[in-house]
C-alpha cells in the first residue's frame, strides 16, 4: 500500500530551488473536497514553521526563494510524523492507492491480454503469409538476396581424358572405331553414333541363377559399387538400357545443342563405369564358352559407349577452347588460370551469369567477361536493387492480404462474452471492420516490428480506443524508441526506467488534468 | 514581478505533495518497485512538470 509519510519529499529539493519560478501555477481543485481540505490543513502545518515576517505578500527572489523552497520541503516533511496530520496523509494516501491499483490494471491489460492477443495474432499472420508465398509461389522472389554462389565446378579435362591414355590415344580409339580420321568436331559423334551396328543394344538372355552368380563375384571386387555393378550388367544384358543411355547420354544433349549436359553425361558415363568394366572384363565367371563369348561381345559394346564418352570430351574440350563458361554451374578448367591472372574472379562469373539471361550452349568466352566486367558489376547492381525494391513491395502486399484475413476471422471468432451488450457478432463485424483498413493500410513493412506495431493498433482502437491502456501503449512505444536510438540494446535498467517513466507519466497526466487546476 | 513569500511556500508545497502523489501511486508497478530510486525520483519529477505544463496548454 502507498504511504506518503515514508517518501522524502526533500530530494527535490535541487530541482524545485532552480525551477520553482519557472514552473506552472498549481491548485487543487476546491470541487474534491477532501484532497482540498487535507492539502489546506497541511499548507497551514507548514506555514506554521515560518514566522509572520515569512507570511507577507511582499515579492522573493534569488537566494532567499531557495532558501524558502528548502524550508516549505522540510516542513512538510516534518508533518509526515506528526499525529495531528495523520488524517490528511490518509486522504492523499487513499488518492494514491486508487491511482495506483487503476494504473496496474491498465499495465496488467497491457502484459497480460493485449500482449498474448498481438502475439497470438503475429503467430496466425506469420502463419498465412508462408501459405500465401507457397500458394503463390513467391518464395524466390521474396527470399532474401545474398551474394551470388561463386562455388563452380571446375572442368579438369586431363583428370578424363588421361583415363583413356591421353589425347593421342583417344584420336586413335576414334579411328579405329570408325575408320575416318578424327576432326574433333560435333560432327565425329554424330559420325559414331549412325555406324551400321554399332551403338545398338542387344539382350542376352541369362539365367537368373547366373546373374546372381555374376553379381556376386563382381561385387566380391567392388564391394563399393553394387549399384554401377547392376547398372554395367543391365548395360551389357538389356538392349533397352543400353539403348536408353546412347540415346540419354549422346543423342538427345547433341540434338539440341545442350554441350553442357553433354558433357556431365560423358563424365558420369566414365565415373560409374569405366573400373566396374575393367573388372568384369578380369573376373572368372562359370559359365560355358559360348556364353563367355557372348558376354564379352556385350562387354564390348558397353566399352564402345565409354570410350565414346572419352573421345566426346575430347571434342568437347576443343569446343569449348577459350571459353571460360561452361553453364550456370560449371567452368572450363583449362581457361581459370588465365582467367584469375588476368584480375578476374569467381564472383564476375557469377555476375555475369546472373545478368546473362541463358548461356549459350558453346559457353562464355573468357575475354568477354573480362571485357565486360565493369559493365556487368553495374548492371548487376541495378538488379540486385531492383530486385530488393520488387521483393519488398510483393512482401508489403502478401502481409496486407494476409493481415486483412487474419483480421477478419479475429473479428469474426470473438467470444460473445467479450462483445458489448446486445450487439449481435454480425453487427460488432460490420461495425468494425474498417478498423482493419485503417491499421492495414499503414502498414509499411520493413520487419516484424511494424507488423506488430500494426497489430497492436488494431488491438487498440477495438478494444481501448482513448483508454489509459492506449495511452499506456503509446508512451512505452515512444519511451522505447527513445532508449532504443540510444543504445540499440535495451538491458533491464532500461526496462525499469520504461515502466517507470511511463507509470509516473499515466499518474502525473491523471493528477495534472483531475486534481489539479494548472495556471 | 516575482512570486509573493505567501506564494512560493504555497506554490512549493502543491509541488511537493503532487510529487509524493505521483510516486506514492506508482510505487507498487511492476519494474517501478525495484527500479533505481535516484532515476525515479528524477522521472517522477520530469513528470509531473511535463503533465503541468501540457495541462497548462
Amino acid at each position: 500500500m502507498a504511504d506518503i509519510t515514508k517518501i522524502d519529499t526533500t530530494v527535490n529539493e535541487l530541482m524545485l530551488k532552480d525551477q520553482i519560478a519557472q514552473l506552472p501555477e498549481l491548485n487543487f481543485r476546491s470541487n474534491i473536497v477532501d484532497i482540498a481540505s487535507a492539502v489546506d490543513i497541511l499548507a497551514n502545518g507548514v506555514s506554521m514553521e515560518f514566522n509572520e515576517d515569512d507570511l507577507t505578500n511582499e515579492p522573493v527572489e534569488g537566494e532567499a526563494a531557495e532558501e524558502m523552497v528548502k524550508k516549505t520541503l522540510a516542513a512538510y516533511q516534518k508533518l509526515k510524523s506528526n499525529d495531528d496530520y495523520e488524517s490528511c496523509f490518509v486522504t492523499l494516501n487513499k488518492l494514491a492507492n486508487k491511482l495506483g491499483a487503476n494504473l496496474i490494471t491498465t499495465f496488467n491489460a497491457l502484459q497480460y491480454k493485449v500482449k498474448p492477443t498481438v502475439d497470438e495474432l503475429k503467430a496466425s499472420l506469420d502463419g498465412k503469409i508462408e501459405t500465401i508465398i507457397e500458394s503463390k509461389k513467391l518464395q524466390h522472389k521474396v527470399r532474401p538476396l545474398t551474394e551470388p554462389n561463386t562455388n563452380f565446378k571446375v572442368m579438369h579435362w586431363d583428370t578424363y581424358l588421361n583415363k583413356f591414355g591421353g589425347t593421342e590415344e583417344l584420336s586413335n580409339m576414334f579411328k579405329d572405331m570408325c575408320h575416318i580420321p578424327p576432326s574433333y568436331f560435333m560432327s565425329d559423334i554424330d559420325y559414331a553414333l549412325a555406324m551400321d551396328g554399332k551403338f545398338v543394344g542387344e539382350s542376352l538372355e541369362l539365367d537368373a541363377d547366373a546373374k546372381v552368380d555374376i553379381e556376386r563375384r563382381l561385387t566380391a571386387s567392388l564391394p563399393q559399387n553394387r549399384d554401377e555393378v547392376r547398372e554395367v550388367m543391365n548395360l551389357a544384358f538389356d538392349a533397352y538400357e543400353y539403348n536408353s543411355l546412347v540415346f540419354n547420354a549422346f543423342k538427345d544433349p547433341l540434338a539440341h545443342n545442350e554441350f553442357s549436359k553433354l558433357t556431365q553425361m560423358c563424365t558420369t558415363v566414365i565415373d560409374r563405369y569405366q573400373n566396374v568394366l575393367t573388372v568384369f572384363r578380369k573376373t572368372p565367371l562359370d559359365v560355358t564358352t559360348p556364353v563367355l563369348e557372348s558376354i564379352h561381345a556385350r562387354l564390348d559394346a558397353v566399352d564402345q559407349v565409354i570410350k565414346l564418352a572419352g573421345y566426346t570430351l575430347l571434342v568437347l574440350r576443343n569446343q569449348y577452347r577459350d571459353n571460360l563458361v561452361m553453364s550456370d554451374e560449371e567452368v572450363n578448367g583449362d581457361e581459370v588460370a588465365d582467367f584469375e591472372n588476368d584480375g578476374g574472379t569467381m564472383l564476375d562469373i557469377a555476375k555475369h551469369i546472373a545478368v546473362t539471361p541463358s548461356i549459350p550452349a558453346s559457353g562464355v568466352a573468357t575475354a568477354k567477361i573480362l571485357e565486360m566486367k565493369a559493365q556487368v558489376a553495374e548492371r548487376y547492381a541495378e538488379m540486385s536493387h531492383q530486385y530488393i525494391t520488387d521483393a519488398g513491395m510483393i512482401k508489403e502486399q502478401v502481409t496486407k492480404d494476409a493481415a486483412r484475413q487474419i483480421l477478419k476471422s479475429y473479428l469474426e471468432s470473438v467470444s460473445p462474452d467479450d462483445l458489448p451488450e446486445d450487439t449481435p457478432i454480425n453487427e460488432f463485424i460490420e461495425a468494425n471492420e474498417n478498423k482493419i483498413d485503417e491499421a492495414v493500410d499503414n502498414l509499411n513493412v520493413n520487419g516484424d516490428f511494424h507488423v506488430e506495431n500494426m497489430l497492436y493498433d488494431f488491438v487498440m482502437q477495438l478494444w481501448y480506443r482513448d483508454s489509459s491502456v492506449h495511452k499506456a501503449h503509446q508512451l512505452f512505444g515512444i519511451e522505447t524508441v527513445k532508449l532504443f536510438n540510444l543504445s540499440k540494446e535495451l538491458s533491464s535498467k532500461d526496462l525499469q526506467t520504461i515502466d517507470s517513466t511511463v507509470a509516473n507519466s499515466l499518474a502525473a497526466n491523471f493528477i495534472a488534468s483531475k486534481i489539479l487546476e494548472v495556471k | 514581478m516575482g512570486m509573493t513569500k505567501k506564494q512560493l511556500i504555497r506554490k512549493t508545497l502543491a509541488y511537493a505533495i503532487s510529487l509524493d502523489l505521483v510516486k506514492a501511486s506508482t510505487s507498487n508497478i511492476g519494474r517501478v518497485k525495484t527500479s533505481d530510486q535516484l532515476i525515479n525520483t528524477n522521472v517522477v519529477y520530469d513528470s509531473l512538470v511535463q503533465a503541468t505544463k501540457q495541462a497548462k496548454k
